[in-house]
């Protein structure tokens, strides 16, 4: 059953720059690659961890008097076979593309549903909408379903086995230490720029509407509204690939649009993972946390963060402003 | 036989030790195997990588561990694991199950008249 090669658009071919010159380790990252789901920069997290220990293994051997070539082979051998890490991998990435199939799916057909009820007489034509809510539930169930099927596969797929994480930043060495810098890829300003035209045509289209203008006039006062929001929301919301974080020993700030905010370090006590549903309708494309951080009269502030994979060090961001909180909230339990 | 038992109630252990290997510092894959041969000494043969991996993983889906890449020095990215709250709330418990258990084969088993 090969149905995991269908996930590997556009590439199928093994990523040659993580060759390692060792035969033994080649061959198995080789073979293990075959196995995994994705475009090459999915399989690629996979691949990169297993190189690693592969080269960190056959090392270790090397220093214990073995030739480079027993020392890949034994590498090898230890780490087991190559289909138990890819079942995994495949494993892992299936539960993410159901969970995320139903998120998208059921909230973009909710979405949809909403505004097929509010505008009923240019969703379903005069006639039909003059029949009442309950004859127009089959189709209505059937708009759902497509809406749900077809937006959840194409987002959850996309999300699962075509996003590529950008790649980690080395940290900037400055006079007052080690600065972690957060930013976005270039590809991601262009996308950017592409929602901002998109987006921001279709929300100006809207707000036409509702004052009687352009082809939106028929579609009515409240689908209007919300087409205008959803679309002022995405097209404003590209705009986080402009935004930059930094944190040093000690401060974290924020420079975005809206301005600039620095936080001391120490005073951050949490950082809270917002909801799915927050996230999908927040200003701002990734997800949303709120960092809590306490000023120095014991007040608790919320400062929202959206973070997305397209930016440089967004994981590690994450990690250490969770880290720096637990500090915060042990410091304070031992106290 | 023996052999295959201890490794049975090894590998049910084991999300304990790694978490509690991850409570020192955050680690990567071959250094958290590292560690824990150091710690088990003769019985290290139990922390497989195809043990390891998938049990660092499954962590990742539960939030007991979070995962980040940073610059290697191999040319690619270091991947990292690092315990999160729930985690050290998990470790926590678990010890304290473990600690029951042992205390039960102490006043059972092993108690000598």
């Amino acid at each position: 059953m090969n149905f995991h090669r269908l996930t590997r658009f556009p590439k199928h071919a093994y990523p040659t720059d993580l060759d390692t010159g060792n035969a033994a380790i080649d061959q198995y990252l080789r073979n293990l690659d075959t196995r995994l789901v994705g475009s090459t920069g999915v399989r690629k997290i996979t691949l990169e961890e297993t190189r690693d220990h592969l080269l960190e293994s056959s090392e270790l051997y090397l220093q214990q008097g073995e030739s480079p070539e027993a020392a890949g082979q034994q590498a090898v051998a230890s780490f087991g076979d190559a289909e138990v890490h890819a079942q995994e991998q495949r494993q892992g990435r299936y539960k993410v593309f159901g969970t995320m199939f139903l998120r998208f799916g059921l909230t973009f057909a909710t979405l949809m549903l909403l505004m097929s009820l509010l505008s009923m007489p240019s969703f379903l034509g005069e006639e039909k909408a003059a029949r009442g809510l309950i004859e127009n539930v089959p189709t209505l169930a059937k708009t759902y379903l497509f809406n749900a099927i077809f937006f959840g596969f194409f987002m959850s797929y996309w999300y699962t086995f075509a996003f590529t994480q950008a790649k980690p930043a080395p940290v900037k060495p400055t006079d007052d230490g080690e600065v972690l810098e957060v930013y976005s890829q270039k590809s991601s300003k262009f996308a950017a720029v592409f929602l901002l035209i998109a987006m921001g045509f279709i929300s100006l289209s809207c707000l036409a509407g509702l004052f009687g203008w352009g082809y939106m006039a028929p579609s009515g006062v409240a689908l209007n509204i919300i087409l205008f929001l959803l679309g002022a929301q995405m097209a404003i919301g590209g705009f986080i690939a402009w935004d930059r974080y930094e944190l040093s020993q000690e401060a974290f700030t924020i420079r975005s649009f809206t301005g600039n905010h620095t936080v001391p370090r120490a005073s951050i006590v949490d950082l809270q993972e917002k909801s799915f549903l927050k996230s999908f309708l927040g200003l701002g494309i990734g997800k949303h946390y709120a960092l809590i951080w306490q000023d120095e009269a014991g007040q608790r502030h919320a400062i929202n963060l959206v973070l997305n994979g397209e930016m440089h060090n967004s994981d590690s961001l994450i990690a250490t402003l969770k880290a720096t909180a637990d500090d915060s909230a042990t410091v304070a339990s031992d106290n | 036989m023996a052999r295959n038992e201890s490794e049975q109630i090894y590998k049910g252990l084991l999300d304990t030790l790694v978490l509690n290997v991850l409570l020192v510092a955050p680690n990567y894959g071959f250094g958290i195997k590292e560690s824990l041969r150091e710690q088990l000494g003769d019985d290290a043969e139990v922390v497989k990588e195809a043990t390891l991996y998938p049990l660092l993983h499954r962590l990742e889906r539960k939030e007991l561990v979070l995962s980040y890449r940073q610059p290697g020095d191999r040319g690619t990215p270091r991947k990292y694991y690092n315990i999160t709250r729930s985690g050290h709330l998990y470790l926590k418990q678990q010890i304290e199950a473990w600690r029951q258990v042992s205390a039960l084969l102490d006043r059972t088993i092993f108690k000598k008249d």
